[in-house]
């Protein structure tokens, strides 16, 4: 019996470049169809590289009212959205009565980082007298979970995680914690980032781009012919649901937390870390869900075709599961959406539960390591438990297990 | 000149609040009628300031809570820069 | 449920480096505000700031590189070794334990972006690879974590102004949740042009002096600074011999859900509730209220109106200060600092003041301790953050008694 098992996902929304809402996003997923195309976002005239993950129907007046659009940037935007197509999907109202006892727990590292820019150049530019005081907010790390409790009028708690590549595991750890400890009956987890020059400029100069030294960009988690990872944006949010509170409304669950870890080991000279932690995390959340490695269905893996990342992911995975256990990766059609990644994996990893598919690693051909890499989606099947994981240079490393109802 | 400044400041706070022109007339408040706050009146003082070339006193923009009040100043200040060129 | 003690205590700030100068500037009612020195203010409203002057990073760090550090780091990393030093605890009992992290920033390496985009505005070719990896908000936790050998995990939380708060919250829980034993818990922000600028054109910031609860308040100082505590699982901390400063005995988050930047009575209100009644005790058990106490006209009229509330006829009896009024307000290291100073405040039996305070307001008509620190018994501390995004959260610091 796992230590927790009281905590459902009662919604999904979803806001991605391979699709919108969480059936379009399923099926994409299930068709292995790609997001990456021509970057429009911003000028890439002096990158080498032009492909993002970028969402390019993404329309925010369906999701925001027009007066309050102005002043919220993209990630904002992006998450309010992805916010409103989780209640709904959960079928879940806010009211007076139950508002202090719903949260937002949400992921996000890189979200601002165009608005601070923005803002900070501004005072470059135009001298800090001129800068405008209504972009001042979005500067702030914690704007777009903020602006989806003034969205909605959710109470109870507000909070944001920027742990990187593991920032929206670790807010849904954070808040079935919360559940756990009675401080709430439901928390709206998610991720986001958006797509902007400034960071798409850091992955870049560090060399972490695929395709930034001239060959045609291409994300192969695990191939031997990888040569770095795609840029993306996406946002993602799950309703996390105690069973009681669920049951009390007649909501739909779709999976149920089983488990979960988080682990550091220190970063390395470069940008990469041991696989210590991340063997840490998986063994911990095996053992507090009480369930045998091979109970587990298939791995929601971090390999975004970093050459690093996905070497010490891969030894990890094989020195613990050797070849068994199936291991797909999302990023090879979503790209790298940062701290919105491990939503986004979630989010996959509860419609393969529901659904029964294992998403395929696509692109993937020359596989260099000895695990079992899904390369061409499964149909069918039965799920009963998925791995999430995420590894972080940055020396975090986190790992969720859900399960079937 | 009085209906060039007026235009632009209702462009201007149009652009602030996210009402149409049409719905802004000299008559509305900022704060009943186009759900201005704080910021936002920092915001349309700064946009005035950077558009005319004059300076809004921080005192000032509490009491100004009328499209009418807002172009009176600026149409005030205007003159008192114009003077200010001529001498 | 485990019980959760404070142990160690770092702090660096623009009134002190280390708790005992920190303190004796702090009981003494010293001001930490001077001329900003971080960059140029000439075309900004204002002119003056928080900032920690004197920092040697050298001392506490000898022979480490600094220029693989953002200032972020620098200053979270100086406080982590004061508070580890302070609690008695070496690398090599971190090594054998499960102990944590948990930080809060507002901006995180904002200095850095700042740095750049400069650099890149001259030449946009300049070489900036290194400045990169400093730009992660979180590689100040991971900085902390390697050269301190930590074993266990950390986590970053960027709710703005409350962050501090948020990071010893959670910290509380991971110990009481059994997870770790130790938790090195805080918060950090360096002096930012972004905040800088952006609280002036919100005309919040003051020209002269920050004096909370005043009359003729005229707003905050941007400030920097890092605070750093020990958490320890109780039967740890006996067993080891540690000295206690206080417990900590629950906290209560909230959201406005109502306006980015302006305070809401009622969430502020909520919050404290939430507090309280997680701690267990009742609004007459309280005895000192560490403010969030910015000195906006705003912030200050909406914490009072939500004491008033929450403590009704007792509001007036209750000392409530800021210290921000000393230090300026350091963001996300605000409510960790203020933390520092509830449980130096427990220990000692001594409210640190609220300076500069000249005349009273009748819309803040609480006993802000003006200007001369009092001795004063403490059995419970509430400690107020509020932020932007409606972000707040109140913790509650108890008299140790085994």
């Amino acid at each position: 019996m796992s230590e927790i098992n009281n905590i459902l996902i009662t919604g999904i929304g979803v806001i991605s470049p391979i699709g919108e809402g969480k059936d379009e996003y399923w099926g994409a997923l299930r068709t292995g169809r790609s997001g990456f195309r021509e970057i429009t976002l911003f000028d890439t005239s002096d990158f080498n590289v032009k492909i993002g993950g970028e969402i390019t129907d993404f329309d925010p007046l369906k999701y925001i009212h027009k007066r309050h659009l102005r002043v919220l940037d993209r990630s904002t935007r992006l998450l309010i959205a992805a916010a409103r197509l989780s209640l709904e999907d959960a079928g879940l109202t806010i009211t007076d009565e139950n508002t202090y006892s719903i949260g937002v727990s949400a992921g996000a590292t890189f979200g601002s980082l165009h608005s601070i820019s923005q803002f900070d150049r501004e005072g470059l530019i135009e001298g800090p007298k001129y800068v405008n005081p209504s972009f001042f907010p979005n500067t702030v790390i914690n704007s777009p979970a903020s602006q989806v409790s003034i969205m909605f009028k959710i109470k109870g708690f507000n909070t944001t995680i920027s742990t990187g590549f593991c920032a929206s595991l670790d807010a849904l750890i954070y808040a079935a914690d919360f559940i756990r400890l009675g401080r709430a009956d439901v928390v709206l987890v998610g991720g986001v980032e958006e797509l902007c020059e400034e960071t798409f400029m850091g992955f870049y100069r560090l060399g972490l781009l695929s395709g930034s030294k001239g060959s045609p960009p291409g994300c192969k988690p695990y191939d031997k012919n990888r040569d770095g990872l795609i840029l993306s944006e996406a946002a993602s949010v799950l309703v996390l649901e105690s069973e009681e509170h669920a049951r009390k409304r007649d909501a739909q669950p779709y999976a149920r937390i089983l488990s979960y870890s988080n682990a550091f080991c220190p970063q390395k000279p470069g940008m990469f870390t041991s696989g210590d932690g991340l063997k840490k995390a998986i063994i911990q959340a095996i053992e507090r869900a009480s369930i045998d490695y091979e109970d587990i269905g298939f791995i929601s893996s971090c390999a975004n075709g970093g050459i690093e990342l996905d070497k010490m992911e891969a030894e990890t995975i094989a020195e613990i599961f050797g070849n068994k256990i199936p291991a797909s990766s999302i990023k090879s059609m979503i790209g790298e959406t940062y701290s919105a990644s491990g939503a986004m994996a979630l989010s996959a990893a509860t419609g393969a539960i529901h659904l029964g598919f294992i998403p395929a690693t696509v692109n993937t051909e020359e596989p260099e390591y000895p695990i079992n890499i899904i390369k061409e989606g499964i149909e069918n099947v039965e799920i009963h438990n998925v791995l999430v994981v995420s590894s972080d240079p940055y020396g975090n490393n986190s790992a969720v297990i859900i399960g079937n109802i | 000149m009085a209906d060039n400044v007026q235009k632009e400041i209702i462009s201007i706070v149009s652009d602030v609040t996210g009402f149409e022109p049409e719905e802004i007339s000299l008559e509305s408040n900022f704060y009943d009628d186009l759900e201005v706050d704080s910021i936002k009146a920092i915001e349309i003082a700064v946009a005035i300031e950077k558009r005319f070339k004059v300076t809004v006193r921080d005192e000032e923009i509490p009491n100004i809570t009328t499209v009418k009040q807002a172009v009176d100043i600026v149409e005030k200040l205007l003159e008192e820069k114009d003077e200010h060129v001529q001498a | 449920m485990r019980r959760v003690v404070i142990t160690g205590l770092g702090v660096v700030s623009s009134i002190g480096i280390g708790k005992e100068e920190f303190w004796q500037n702090l009981t003494a009612g010293k001001s930490g505000i001077s001329p900003v020195s971080s960059f140029d203010t000439s075309e900004h409203f204002t002119h003056l700031g928080g900032e920690v002057k004197e920092f040697l990073f050298d001392k506490y760090y000898p022979g480490i590189k600094q220029n693989s550090f953002s200032r972020a780091s620098m200053l979270g990393l100086t406080a982590t070794r004061l508070a580890l030093n302070d609690a008695d605890i070496t690398n090599s009992t971190l090594q054998e334990i499960e102990a944590g992290i948990c930080m809060g920033t507002t901006l995180g390496s904002v200095q850095v972006v700042e740095i750049i985009d400069e650099l890149l505005l001259k030449n946009k070719n300049h070489n900036i690879d290194n400045l990169i990896c400093l730009v992660p908000t979180h590689s100040t936790p991971s900085d902390i974590g390697k050269i301190n050998d930590l074993n266990g995990s950390f986590m970053m939380f960027s709710t703005a102004c409350a962050a501090g708060n948020y990071a010893i919250g959670y910290g509380f829980d991971l110990i009481r949740l059994q997870r770790i034993d130790i938790a090195i818990v805080g918060g950090v922000d360096p002096f930012s042009k972004v905040a800088f600028t952006g609280f002036n054109q919100f005309k919040a910031v003051a020209p002269e002096r920050c004096q909370p609860f005043d009359k003729n308040r005229k707003g905050m100082m941007v400030a920097e600074g890092a605070g750093v505590l020990i958490l320890e699982e109780l039967e740890h901390a006996l067993q080891r011999g540690a000295n206690i400063y206080a417990e900590i005995v629950g906290y209560g988050l909230s959201c406005d859900a109502k306006h980015m930047t302006s305070p809401s009575v009622e969430g502020i209100v909520q919050c404290m509730k939430k507090a309280l009644k997680e701690a267990g005790i009742s609004p007459l058990d309280v005895d000192y209220i560490s403010a969030h106490g910015t000195g906006t006209p705003a912030n200050d009229r909406a914490e009072c109106a939500a004491i008033k509330e929450v403590f009704g006829e007792r509001y007036m009896g209750i000392p409530v200060s800021s210290i921000k009024s000393m230090l300026g307000h350091t963001m996300g290291a605000a409510s960790a600092i203020e933390a520092i100073a509830c449980s130096l405040a427990i220990k000692h039996s001594i409210i640190p003041p609220t300076i500069n305070f000249e005349t009273p307001d009748p819309e803040c008509d609480i006993d802000c301790v003006p200007n001369r620190a009092r001795k004063h018994e403490i059995n419970y501390a509430l400690n107020n953050s509020y932020a932007f995004g409606g972000n707040n959260a109140s913790l509650v610091l108890k008299r140790f008694i085994e």
